[in-house]
């Protein structure tokens, strides 16, 4: 992955920064902005920028930027959006690396236009444009905070890139009050120029963050933010809000940033696949970044729960459930480990649970058991407030069990619950970064993100799976349905296209002549199907134009005979090309594979249940056509049917390796050629193992350019 | 064995009805063969003709129809036969559908000229089973005084035996007995029957419709069986509509689209035997219930009025096997008008 041009890092590591529209009046964004810049122990030099001069917070003005004799690595102009293109030209004159627009009324109102402009011109000088309409960058390593914010950033691990300005804003405050120091913040807004995938260029080799968190709406450049995602998530964990799930929030992402929501469901599939974590809400998303920033990574599968209530228990059990943590559940060692630390009343099943008795020292001797066990790689600790619990000891007890953990190199997390002491606890804890919630499920929600992360790092695989095709025949196809004045291909064409692939088609052939027909017959074997070739002729079957389970020479004379005669009794004076000759495809388990090019997130591929009811049933899975086997197999077994080709009630496992390589033929097919921009097989129709499939109607839609 | 072989110089002469009015006033145990056929019917990979199936089915007939047809389809015959084999065929043909038969009539295609090329021409069919022929000849008085001094004048009946024509569907009897008759029987063809036209041979079942238009019936399937006599495109408002006489007439069959509430309820009330629903629209529910209630059938087609209109006008009111009344009037006009003996 690489970044357009010009090093991101001086976005958020200048050494010279200027504000054009810089001002003296507090309350002013030009006034904010200048003061957290110099009050944020920013080490460069610093220009602000006002025609009326004068000096603000001891740092003089300058009338324009053009009077400044140095080099100046960022400029961020907050001057209204009539005099932005100006501002911006001078600027780019002035051969300013970045230039950062406060500004909003651009394209998130309709202005698309005037932004093209503004992006166009800068980058004719080589100046990288950030926004418009965003609130700054933040960067702890930078010592720089060229935000609006009111609020001091407190400095930590966690990067934020934001495509909200106002919910940026507001999250610099929240991550304040939950102790969540940032590394950096920025907010990308209309992404004229700079995106997530450039941003993330620079996050994810800064030393100081450790978890990214984005929150996006929209998406532009889909492969491009893909292959940024994958890069970057092999060395952070990347926290995901994507708005726009549901059909209002995708309206309403569409008018605050001119941006329109992609489909939920395949970005979700994506980010999976890219090894995003992606949160259901803000809360959520703060949990895990703060989790995975502070927690370390299990080394293996195995938790346990230590609770001292049976309801927190099961819950527990339920929630571990939901977010794919693995219980431990050797009964000899859990007794062994836990038996100390367990009354004869208690259970040392897992949940461990030493009771409604136990205190402090209980809780402290239990919790440390597992930080001792070789078999225990996680903990997730419960606490329902009991009368006879030391409550003073309850926090005192969670950090030292906290400490215990992290020094034996395993994460923990800690749901308490009850009363105004519980509380209290909470609030002290979380001020010194310890895991603990009021609920159950937000802790293990978190352990679920910590283990989804390590066993993604564990098992990735970024091969991307290729397969050799006659390309060039392929781009003679659509040359000729181009020339037709035609923007998709013919059934035969399409049939072509899978053949130039290697995707195994039904044997067929167009036979003009009655011997022809009855040679393509025998040379593809019986059964056949003839069906009339005539562009005069829609509807075959009403025509009576097609012959089915043709099974041998006499049927294929018969049948030629019937076509001809029908279809000339339907239409006196259609043009009859031929019959074509076609394998009469056996029964198999009916598939769809298919692929497109999404407007946001570029070449995706699909497979799933096939058929007449593909539309109803909707059993899909969906990935970026950058993948491997392995990948298009998870794919596969993701769809709802895939116990059909595992085999059911006795019937043979159907040909999934044969399937596999056909998701890769069709995905190689999309990435490699451009002009297709819509492939689907349906049906494809797959056999025992071994005896392949069939990809019996393909249909291809071209682009001119 | 008594072989006759029927031809006519144009499609829809009525060969067909005239000889399934003349097997049933012969009275004779009758074999049918059609050397080529023009009616396919292919279902379950077997073809067969149509008209083979229905002399099978009136007549009792124990034969196979798909074994009273040798091909349907020039380039068929071409890769299958040759001249010798072709005549070897129809004999073989003729001798097992035949046996044990007083007579055999053998059905040629669609005109004189149909099958010449693959030997089954209605005069080749002859000379090879040794048959006699007969001439059918039907239309307006200058079409069948054309065809007929045509055949005289150019279609060499030398080595067969030609018995004569039948002229069928003849408007005015009387004056074509007495202005062509005789010039006929001068140009030496014997003139075996003369047939007039009859209106009722022409009309054909709302179910017979909804088979050949592909369409669904919605309502009304217990008066399929009623008979269209004649057909109206509503193609105006209901206001001119109700003062064309055409639409008070009986038997009426209307086509329209299902958004023409107006002329459809009109219809319904109004000497009507089914309606066509044209372009896929329905009309509303308590229409569709009201044509129920009248047991007046309504046929949804995709198609557009123009289609349906054209379609309905190429195509043949064909016997069907269900339709006696038809049947027993083809038999009354053959015992009438034809002259049975010279056969």
């Amino acid at each position: 992955m690489k970044s357009k041009n010009s090093s991101i890092v001086t976005l958020f590591q200048p050494k010279s920064v200027a504000v054009v529209g810089a001002s003296s009046q507090p309350g002013k964004i030009g006034y904010s902005i200048t003061r957290n810049i110099i009050q944020g122990g920013f080490k460069g030099r610093i220009y602000p920028i006002n025609p009326k001069g004068g000096a603000i917070l001891g740092v003089d003005c300058y009338p324009s930027i053009s009077d400044i004799k140095d080099e100046i690595d960022v400029a961020t102009i907050c001057v209204p959006a009539k005099l932005t293109f100006d501002a911006v030209k001078e600027c780019a004159d002035k051969g300013v690396k970045h230039v950062q627009i406060i500004t909003s009324g651009f394209s998130e109102i309709g202005e698309v236009e005037l932004e093209h402009k503004i992006v166009e011109y800068a980058r004719s000088k080589g100046t990288r444009i950030l926004g418009p309409n965003i609130f700054g960058v933040y960067s702890a390593s930078g010592n720089y905070n060229s935000t609006f914010s009111a609020t001091e950033i407190l400095r930590g691990n966690v990067a934020i890139l934001t495509q909200s300005g106002a919910l940026g804003i507001a999250m610099i405050g929240k991550t304040a009050v939950e102790n969540m120091g940032l590394s950096a913040i920025v907010s990308i807004g209309n992404k004229a120029d700079i995106d997530e995938a450039d941003c993330l260029e620079f996050v994810m080799r800064d030393q100081e963050t450790k978890v990214i968190l984005m929150y996006i709406e929209g998406i532009k450049e889909g492969e491009r933010f893909i292959e940024a995602v994958r890069e970057a998530t092999k060395l952070k964990p990347i926290v995901v809000l994507k708005s726009g799930r549901s059909k209002r929030g995708a309206m309403a992402a569409a008018s605050h940033t001119g941006s329109l929501a992609g489909s939920d469901e395949i970005f979700d599939a994506i980010a999976r696949q890219s090894g995003l974590l992606r949160a259901e809400n803000l809360q959520e998303a703060f949990n895990w970044c703060k989790f995975l920033a502070y927690s370390p990574r299990p080394k293996g599968k195995n938790t346990v729960i230590v609770t001292n209530g049976g309801g927190i228990g099961v819950m527990a059990t339920d929630a571990c459930e939901k977010y794919g943590v693995d219980l431990y559940d050797d009964q000899l060692v859990l007794k062994e480990v836990f038996g100390p630390a367990t009354p004869e009343f208690g259970s040392t099943k897992n949940p461990v649970d030493i009771t409604g008795g136990a205190k402090a020292a209980d809780y402290d001797l239990a919790l440390s058991a597992p930080t001792r066990s070789e078999d225990m790689n996680a903990t997730l600790a419960l606490y329902c407030e009991t009368a006879t619990f030391d409550a003073e000891n309850l926090a005192p007890m969670i950090r030292d069990t906290y400490g215990k953990h992290l020094a034996s190199g395993k994460p923990v997390a800690y749901a308490v619950v009850g009363g105004r002491s519980v509380e209290d606890a909470i609030v002290q804890l979380r001020k010194m970064n310890v895991p603990v919630f009021p609920d159950v499920y937000e802790a293990v929600s978190c352990m679920g993100a910590l283990y989804r992360y390590t066993t993604m790092l564990a098992e990735r695989d970024d091969r991307v799976d290729d397969v050799d095709m006659d390309i060039n025949t392929i781009n003679k196809i659509i040359d000729g349905a181009i020339a037709d004045g035609r923007t998709f291909l013919l059934a035969n064409e399409g049939q072509e296209v899978m053949k130039a692939s290697g995707v195994m088609i039904p044997g067929a052939g167009i036979g003009k002549s009655i011997d022809e027909c009855v040679r393509l017959a025998e040379q593809i074997g019986y059964p056949v199907v003839m069906k009339v070739v005539s562009r005069d002729i829609l509807h075959k079957s009403d025509a009576g134009g097609v012959a089915l389970d043709i099974l041998n020479k006499q049927e294929v004379m018969d049948a030629y005979e019937a076509i001809m005669k029908n279809c000339r009794a339907y239409k006196e004076d259609a043009v009859i090309d031929g019959i074509e000759v076609c394998e009469m495809v056996q029964k198999g388990v009916e598939l769809i594979v298919g692929a497109r090019r999404d407007p946001q997130l570029g070449p995706i591929v699909m497979c799933g249940l096939g058929g007449i009811y593909v539309e109803v049933m909707k059993d899909v899975a969906f990935r970026a056509a950058t993948l491997n086997k392995k990948e298009a197999r998870s794919m596969l077994s993701e769809i709802r049917s895939y116990p059909l080709l595992l085999g059911v009630r006795g019937e043979e496992q159907k040909d999934i390796d044969i399937v596999v390589d056909t998701i890769i033929k069709v995905a190689t097919i999309i990435r490699k050629i451009p002009r297709i921009t819509d492939i689907e097989i349906n049906p494809v129709v797959v056999y025992e193992q071994g005896k392949g499939l069939k990809a019996v109607d393909v249909r291809i839609i071209i682009s001119k350019s | 064995m008594n072989k006759i072989v029927f031809a006519c110089t144009r499609r829809s002469a009525g060969k067909t009805t005239i000889f399934t009015g003349l097997a049933k006033a012969m009275g004779k145990e009758v074999a049918y063969m059609k050397p080529f056929g023009d009616r396919l019917i292919y279902r379950k990979k077997r073809l067969w003709d149509y008209d083979a199936a229905l002399l099978t089915n009136l007549f009792g007939l124990e034969e196979n129809p798909e074994d009273m047809t040798i091909g349907f389809e020039h380039a068929k015959l071409r890769y299958v036969y040759d001249e010798a084999r072709i005549k070897e065929k129809l004999l073989e043909v003729a001798k097992s559908i035949a046996k044990n038969r007083e007579v055999l009539f053998i059905e040629s295609g669609k005109d004189l000229a149909y099958g010449v090329s693959v030997y089954l021409d209605p005069i080749t069919v002859a000379k090879s089973l040794d048959a006699k022929l007969v001439l059918i000849v039907g239309g307006n008085d200058d079409v069948i005084i054309d065809d007929i001094t045509l055949f005289k004048r150019y279609v060499d009946t030398s080595d067969i035996n030609f018995l004569g024509v039948i002229i069928n569907k003849i408007h005015d009897l009387d004056d074509f007995k007495s202005t062509y008759a005789d010039k006929i029987e001068k140009m030496g063809v014997p003139i075996l029957g003369m047939i007039p036209y009859s209106a009722e041979l022409t009309y054909f079942s709302m179910d017979y419709l909804s088979e050949a238009l592909f369409a669904k019936v919605i309502a009304g399937e217990s008066g399929l069986n009623k008979v269209v006599k004649n057909v109206f495109l509503g193609a105006m408002s209901v206001n001119e509509a109700l003062r064309n006489p055409l639409f008070n007439k009986e038997g009426k069959l209307l086509i329209t689209s299902g958004d023409r509430s107006d002329i459809i309820i009109s219809a319904l009330e109004t000497n009507t035997v089914g309606i066509v629903l044209t372009n896929n629209i329905l009309p509303p529910s308590n229409i569709i219930s009201k044509a129920a209630e009248k047991n007046i059938p309504l046929l949804l087609v995709s198609s557009n009025a123009y289609q349906v209109a054209g379609q309905i006008d190429k195509m043949e009111a064909l016997l069907t096997k269900d339709n006696k009344e038809k049947i027993a009037l083809a038999e009354k006009l053959v015992k009438e008008h034809v002259n049975i003996s010279a056969l």
